[in-house]
């Protein structure tokens, strides 16, 4: 009797423990974050022009619009691609160079790697003005380097419907492959030297150890970074912004963009939010997939 | 577990739809006063850039100083924004119900917008009775939706193109009059090694007057009246031959390099240092030339204007012509002392000293002095008095969802991704789905 | 390890540093040009090298200063707001079992699945309902808010991973949970502190959206605002802007080179084994 009292008692002070030290994020986080994603869930369902009264319920029919529109399917297309182009492409450099920057092995190593970090620290906005300029069709490095190597005619790789994406993927790989490749040198670290001494004195020779000694004791590393990278993929958005709008007409647009662009710009508010809440359901649906096959896998 | 996470967002999204309910109904008109019985107005401009020394702030900081001097108790706020910028904050203010007092409006149709959801301030009477003795109601018109006058305009000048008298001189070129003559010329420029026309097609905006000016010169102020009003159509003949005429230039390719990317800053700066003939720009193009040019200077006095050329066969008068300029609207809160502001920045002196720092053109009578010394801008002026029709740009007086469907769609033309008819098309669709 | 594979070692990450400094490399060097000079030699050295850029931001406009202050006041406030609600929120979820630990983690993370643009405008109309429209607080309240998810994962990880023994070693002597958190916690957790504040720091500090829309006094314009405002609607003034930009990341380079050890050793720490 008396224990089951005390039990209580601990149990009440125990409640009130957690909700005094998860109330301040909480209330924050649902204020700020929680209430109004849930509103632009709840404004999806209607044709709305951001002004005025909220009542023509359409219900589902954003969404059909949004599978239906050929400019949505490009800019799906462009997520996929900066998420291969991420996996192919920018996390294979970041882990080479975490390999090679990552184990103090010379003087200047954290130099160069402030080098390859430093990308990710520039705003989004810097980062379009500086490529703009250097990507400029008249002045422009691809001009410069056609002058010197080809017939130089102007490249003008912003304005060509084909290229353009491409030349933005270049930017988010140079933006982006500095915070990958710090999370490796962090995830080097947890791989015990002894273990590749052991390699070593086997005869395996670099690669053998790279594949079969460094890579699977990094594997919590990889699960974190591979889904941080998708997840960004997706909602990539001040980059392409800041670099050509989703233009030339729209075949750089990712979601985000065209969001902003199909939704915002023509006030056709119910509608944007449907994007967002396609966009979230994406993430959302990709999230429980790699916590159920990827992430409890490992564990 | 996940069934709780689902019962416990479901309830969120109930609580927090009603917030959204109750956020909607309850707006609130915003305090103006504050405790000390001062008045603030705030006043949201466009910037021009210039790094550090805005002239076009420091000459309303100026105008303010003045005006708060004359009327105690009166304080103005002016928030300068960058064109992009404003757009994007203009419209989440407005869509919060929440409209700063005095903004830059292009009027026409997204200004009509504004109006129907009650965010503008209806200052008919002051238009009428006073502002109307000095700006002439064809300017004033584009400020008002169905009799109601909304704000008043500083700048109305037209669209017109502007060449290098220089480079049209190493080509052996005259100035073209019909459509016909402009495609003769296009090659030879091109011989003389200059880029005959440059356009910032990367913003759409500077595309379109293209497409429009051809589509006004086809079908006239007939076909633009038959499909706004519904008996016809912005797929009719008038608007898919505009499209076919803009495809024999666009085959010729007389655009910079990259032109579907440039920005208009681009544009300008190909003019201002004198490496393109020619761009269609209104009448701000001088000015921004010489923003972006390496001198500093522009081209100087070789830069002249002639209007957009005839298209034989065509509907549209030669004289017709497309423009639009700058202006201030009220947002629905103003204190009653905006519209003072407003008449203070529309004094003769006032609009006269915009025409020397934004090189607009003046609406303002007798403001025209200022531009007497510039024979382009008489030039313009002239165009623009003579005109039979005067058509605001498409993607101000169209609603928001169809000017930006305009804009779309005469970009794709320039990018050979779609034909003529797809493009007038495209536009009538978006033109039907706004209604 | 051998001395001639650390040579090519240093030539491959040279090399490889080269090429992604380049950009960075065109803009510091183009603060020291006039405009003239970088359009027809845009990526050379300057020749002759002026200082006019600089000058004109730094001495003859007040506005930089006034940017780069707002600037520190909302970074340096939402880096505190963030560390004072997200330590105890990721000490509860870590530390203390409770029915419902692992409900609040996956519902702070999925805030990581939201960029803030797609909840823009509601968000606007909450500030507004609570008054903080035109006001530091309310960019400041929403830039922590969204900095919450990625700040309590990392913690999360790296609380977790503190022996359970420490834990109850100070219960035995009669200790509560704060003395644990105050007393073990917070001195473990340097690293972990130091990564949240520079990732928190590099949001806050490049965010546009958001400042662009609550923000209308120029007065409480923070950078990337400042950075719009030069580039105006018509003009581009590139060596200005390029000395602005400059100088405006000075302060990041700065605390990222103070911090840059303990960002490892936090993201070794939290994220990774998170």
């Amino acid at each position: 009797m008396v224990s089951l009292t005390a039990k209580r008692q601990e149990n009440a002070r125990k409640v009130a423990l957690v909700a005094a030290l998860l109330a301040p994020a909480t209330v924050l986080f649902v204020l700020f974050v929680v209430v109004p994603v849930v509103q632009a869930g709840y404004y999806s369902f209607f044709k709305w022009n951001g002004i005025g009264s909220l009542d023509n319920f359409i219900g589902l029919k954003n969404f059909g619009k949004i599978f239906k529109d050929k400019i949505f399917h490009i800019a799906l297309i462009n997520n996929i691609k900066v998420v291969v182009a991420s996996l192919v492409i920018q996390l294979p450099l970041a882990f080479f160079l975490a390999l090679l920057l990552g184990r103090s092995r010379f003087r200047g190593e954290a130099i160069l790697r402030s080098i390859f970090f430093f990308p990710y620290i520039l705003a989004e906005i810097v980062s379009g003005i500086i490529w703009k300029f250097i990507y400029n069709p008249q002045f422009g490095l691809p001009t410069i380097l056609s002058r010197l190597f080809l017939d130089g005619h102007e490249i003008g790789l912003m304005g060509d419907p084909h290229r353009a994406f491409n030349a933005i993927l270049v930017v988010i790989i140079w933006k982006y492959l500095g915070f990958h490749m710090v999370l490796y040198i962090a995830g080097l670290q947890g791989v015990p030297s002894e273990l590749e001494d052991a390699a070593v004195v086997d005869g395996a020779n670099k690669f053998q150890i790279i594949w079969n000694v460094i890579i699977p004791s990094m594997k919590s590393t990889f699960i974190i970074s591979i889904f941080m990278s998708i997840i960004g993929a997706f909602n990539i958005f001040d980059v392409v912004w800041a670099l050509g709008q989703g233009g030339p007409v729209h075949t750089s647009e990712t979601l985000v963009t065209y969001l902003y662009n199909f939704g915002f710009k023509r006030f056709a508010f119910g509608y944007g939010s449907a994007v967002a809440v396609t966009l979230f359901l994406i993430c959302f649906v990709f999230n429980i997939f790699y916590q159920k096959f990827v992430v409890s896998e490992e564990k | 577990m996940k069934k709780r996470i689902l019962v416990v967002l479901l309830l969120l999204a109930l609580i927090s739809s009603g917030t959204a309910l109750f956020a909607n109904g309850q707006q609130e008109p915003a305090e103006e006063q504050a405790g000390d019985g001062t008045t603030t107005i705030t006043w949201w401009a466009l910037s021009g850039g210039g790094g550090a020394d805005d002239p076009r702030e420091n000459a309303r900081l100026e105008m303010i100083k003045e005006f708060e001097a004359a009327h105690p108790g009166v304080h103005v706020d002016l928030v300068m924004l960058e064109n992009e910028a404003f757009k994007q904050k203009i419209q989440v203010a407005i869509q919060a119900g929440d409209p700063p007092d005095l903004f830059h409006s292009w009027g026409g149709g997204v200004m009509a917008e504004y109006a129907a959801a009650g965010m503008l301030k209806d200052i008919t009477p002051a238009v009428e009775n006073e502002l109307s003795k000095t700006i002439g109601l064809g300017a004033l018109g584009v400020y008002s939706v169905l009799g109601q006058y909304y704000g008043a305009p500083y700048d109305m000048g037209a669209v017109g193109m502007w060449y290098n008298k220089d480079i049209f001189e190493a080509a052996g070129v005259e100035v073209p009059t019909t459509w016909a003559e402009l495609l003769s010329i296009i090659p030879k420029i091109k011989e003389a090694g200059y880029i005959p026309i440059s356009v910032g097609a990367g913003d759409k905006w500077p595309a379109m007057y293209w497409w429009v000016y051809l589509a006004m010169r086809c079908g006239g102020q007939d076909a633009f009246n038959k499909a706004y009003s519904g008996s016809g159509s912005f797929a009719d003949a008038p608007y898919v031959k505009a499209g076919e005429l803009l495809n024999e230039l666009i085959a010729l390719e007389p655009f910079q390099t990259g032109f579907l990317g440039s920005s208009y800053d681009d544009e300008a700066s190909l003019m201002g240092n004198g490496k393109a003939a020619m761009e269609l720009m209104g009448q701000w193009a001088p000015a921004v030339e010489v923003a972006n040019s390496v001198s500093g200077t522009g081209i100087g006095d070789s830069l002249g204007w002639f209007a957009f050329p005839a298209v034989a066969g065509g509907a549209g008068a030669a004289t017709d012509v497309m423009g639009g300029g700058g202006g201030y609207v009220l947002g629905k809160d103003a204190p009653e002392e905006t519209v003072e502001l407003l008449k203070f920045f529309l004094t003769k002196e006032n609009n006269m000293k915009m025409v020397e720092v934004e090189g607009s053109v003046p609406v303002v009578a007798g403001a025209d002095e200022a531009v007497k010394g510039n024979p382009n801008m008489v030039k313009m002026i002239d165009t623009i008095a003579s005109a039979g029709y005067y058509q605001l740009y498409y993607d101000q007086i169209l609603p928001p969802a169809v000017g930006a469907a305009v804009n779309d769609a005469v970009a794709s033309l320039f990018a050979g991704m779609s034909t003529p008819e797809e493009c007038a098309q495209s536009i009538q669709d978006a033109w039907e789905a706004s209604k | 390890m051998v001395n001639k594979s650390n040579t090519s070692r240093i030539i491959i990450g040279v090399v490889c540093a080269a090429i992604f400094f380049f950009p960075v490399y065109a803009v510091a060097i183009g603060g020291f040009k006039t405009n003239g000079q970088l359009l027809n030699d845009p990526f050379g050295l300057p020749n002759p090298a002026t200082f006019e850029a600089y000058k004109m931001i730094l001495l003859k406009s007040a506005d930089f200063w006034v940017f780069l202050g707002n600037s520190v006041v909302v970074s340096g406030l939402v880096i505190l707001l963030t560390l004072v609600t997200a330590i105890p929120a990721a000490l509860a979820i870590s530390r203390i079992e409770f029915r419902g630990n692992k409900f609040f983690y996956n519902f702070f993370i999925m805030g990581m699945l939201f960029p803030i643009t797609v909840a823009i405008l509601p968000l606007y109309l909450q500030l507004r309902n609570f008054g903080l429209l035109g006001t530091r607080l309310g960019l400041i309240l929403s830039q922590a808010a969204f900095s919450l998810p990625m700040s309590i994962f990392i913690m999360t990880g790296f609380f977790k991973d503190i022996p359970k023994d420490l834990q109850e070693a100070v219960y035995i002597d009669g200790g509560t949970f704060f003395t644990f958190g105050f007393k073990i916690i917070l001195p473990l957790s340097s690293p972990v502190i130091s990564t949240v504040t520079i990732i928190t720091l590099i949001q806050s500090w490049n965010q546009f959206l958001m400042p662009l829309l609550v923000l209308n006094d120029t007065n409480k314009f923070t950078i990337p605002l400042g950075i719009m405002q030069f580039q105006g609607q018509f003009t581009t003034n590139w060596n200005q802007i390029m000395a602005f930009i400059t100088i405006a990341l000075l302060p990041m380079v700065l605390l990222y080179i103070f911090l840059q050890k303990y960002i490892i050793s936090g993201l070794t720490a939290g994220a990774v084994k998170g």
